[in-house]
């Protein structure tokens, strides 16, 4: 019975109205002579895990607060399921749920009476669904939020998201002080909020926090938005790496000036290559030795995010 | 079940959390008043004898002071006692009301409900407008029967009185603390200014007088609008009450206007 009325009523907020969940234009924010964020066009779409990448500083949390109206845009606009962020930030937030990357609770309360409190001030918070999210997460919510450890805390900070079951969550940082198991916890449950139809957009300075369960990223550096692809787009593009093994030593100059080829290195008989494209011309180039043994590695996405990160990539500003 | 009822609103919590200062300072007030006017029925003659002997500046410091231990007990209580304790309250609380959450880093998870920040205002500036009445009235009361216990003839309707335009003037230091921390972003600022301003106009209003040429000055003080009263003798005074609360007013007003123009901090 309750199972049904919990998905009744995801199914009528996930079809409220079709508002793109977040969009914003040209959104720019400067504090005195820093620029934290400029020009930032971007459309989360409804039903996806967006995942916002980029490094400290990068102007990640500044965006989320200008979407909830905690700061008022330099110049730009941006709308939440429909609403201007400044003027509809009420309604925003009665229907968003906020997950902050910092913040503190009330010390002094038990995780209980914090998440009591909060779903109090919203409503419509269904007390049997937050204690099966504290079990989920194995915290113990008759303890003084004051007397948790970091991941305790972070955990709770969780459940005061997910117990809205909102049709928009927006993550700052939330697996900052889990552990593995509860980092697999917290995906799994946003691959479950994907798949009731909501929208999630997960902020993160780590790759590996986002690409298990983003259907597209963002990534965003010095308040720039460098690029927005779907996660398999960016495999793509990302670098390989190859280890061609011959027999007998062979000059990595052979291979340095190949199209794509962005560096080649010689170990013995071996030489590593890694390249971005297509792998014929490599191949063919090999085809001059005696080729013993090819050893493909998977695209390392780690090194793409890094080359965003530190501007290598053609296509940062 | 109680305690859930408390976490039901942010006036009710509010309530919850402050409800332990609120009992600090009537227990503060009620236990001085007893000193006071225990000491004063027991011996006020000879201090009414050594005030006299004071010079005239120090003698003002102490505030009200008709020649009789009635009047020695009651300015040490309202002129004094009252206004360190409630200023210290209101000034507090004016700018806890403001910026409290925003300092203590809560503010984020408290607006990710639907409220709006001049509501999360008003609701704290309620609690803190509703504390200082309960402890004047507390106080009010607990001076009357501790003064009638002690066979202390007292004008109940100037006590009153002296209560009223007491209030008007920590209103208005509390509206200082809290218009000005709204409007920065900073309890520092708020505090620090109407502590400064409170600390100052004291001594100002009580001290310049003394020189013939600079006792106008002292009126254009805060402290002026509940000093220049003369409320134990006179009752209320109207105009320096009005004054006082239309400034307050507008201090309020200021912060409810900036608390949702400002970029929120951390």
């Amino acid at each position: 019975m309750v199972t049904m009325e919990r998905g009744r009523r995801i199914e009528e907020m996930t079809t409220t109205d079709g508002a793109v969940p977040i969009r914003t234009e040209r959104l720019t924010k400067h504090y005195g002579d820093v620029k934290a964020l400029v020009d930032l066009d971007l459309e989360v779409h409804r039903g996806e895990v967006f995942g916002f990448l980029g490094p400290n500083g990068a102007g990640k949390t500044t965006t989320i607060r200008a979407l909830l109206n905690f700061v008022f845009p330099t110049a730009g606009r941006a709308t939440v399921l429909g609403h201007d962020a400044a003027s509809g930030s009420v309604e925003i937030r009665s229907r968003v749920a906020y997950m902050p990357s910092e913040y503190s609770m009330y010390p002094k309360l038990t995780g209980a009476e914090n998440l009591a409190y909060l779903a109090n001030l919203r409503g419509g918070v269904d007390r049997g669904f937050v204690g099966e999210l504290a079990e989920r997460l194995d915290v113990d919510l008759t303890r003084k939020v004051g007397d948790l450890s970091t991941g305790n805390r972070q955990k709770v900070g969780l459940i005061q998201a997910f117990m809205t079951r909102s049709e928009l969550l927006i993550l700052d940082e939330p697996s900052t002080g889990l552990d593995p198991l509860m980092q697999q916890e917290l995906q799994k449950m946003i691959r479950e909020v994907r798949a009731e139809g909501r929208t999630v957009f997960l902020s993160s300075h780590s790759l590996s926090e986002v690409e298990r369960v983003a259907d597209r990223v963002g990534i965003l550096r010095h308040g720039h938005l460098i690029v927005v692809e779907p996660l398999d787009a960016l495999k793509r593009k990302a670098i390989r790496r190859i280890d061609l093994e011959f027999d007998e030593p062979v000059e990595a100059a052979a291979f340095a000036r190949i199209a794509g080829v962005h560096s080649a290195e010689a170990r013995g008989n071996t030489v590593a290559v890694s390249f971005e494209g297509s792998v014929n011309a490599l191949l063919r180039a090999a085809l001059d030795f005696n080729v013993v043994n090819v050893n493909s590695r998977e695209a390392d996405l780690e090194q793409i995010f890094l080359e965003y990160y530190h501007g290598n990539n053609d296509d940062a500003p | 079940m109680l305690r859930d009822r408390f976490l039901g609103s942010v006036f009710a919590k509010t309530v919850r959390d402050w409800l332990q200062w609120t009992a600090i300072a009537v227990i503060t007030m009620w236990l001085v008043s007893v000193l006071y006017i225990w000491v004063m029925a027991e011996s006020g003659d000879a201090y009414v004898t050594m005030m006299e002997d004071f010079p005239e500046a120090l003698s003002n410091l102490y505030g009200f002071n008709n020649g009789t231990a009635e009047g020695l007990a009651m300015s040490g209580i309202f002129f004094v006692l009252g206004p360190l304790v409630l200023l210290a309250y209101a000034i507090g609380l004016g700018s806890s009301a403001a910026v409290g959450e925003e300092e203590a880093r809560s503010l984020p998870l408290l607006l990710s409900s639907p409220l709006r920040r001049r509501s999360v205002l008003l609701a704290k500036s309620a609690v803190a407008a509703l504390g200082i009445l309960v402890i004047a009235a507390l106080t009010l009361l607990g001076v009357l029967a501790v003064a009638a216990v002690f066979g202390m003839d007292l004008s109940e309707q100037n006590v009153l009185g002296t209560s009223i335009q007491l209030l008007g003037m920590v209103f208005l230091f509390g509206a200082i603390s809290l218009g000005l921390s709204a409007w920065r972003g900073s309890s520092a600022l708020g505090v620090g200014i109407a502590a400064g301003i409170a600390v100052v106009s004291y001594f100002v209003t009580t001290m310049l007088p003394v020189v013939e040429e600079l006792a106008d000055v002292a009126k254009l003080t805060p402290w002026y609008l509940f000093s220049g009263a003369d409320s134990l003798q006179e009752g209320v005074d109207v105009v320096l009450l009005g004054i006082a609360l239309v400034i307050a007013a507008a201090l309020f007003g200021l912060g409810l206007y900036s608390i949702d123009r400002r970029d929120l901090k951390g």
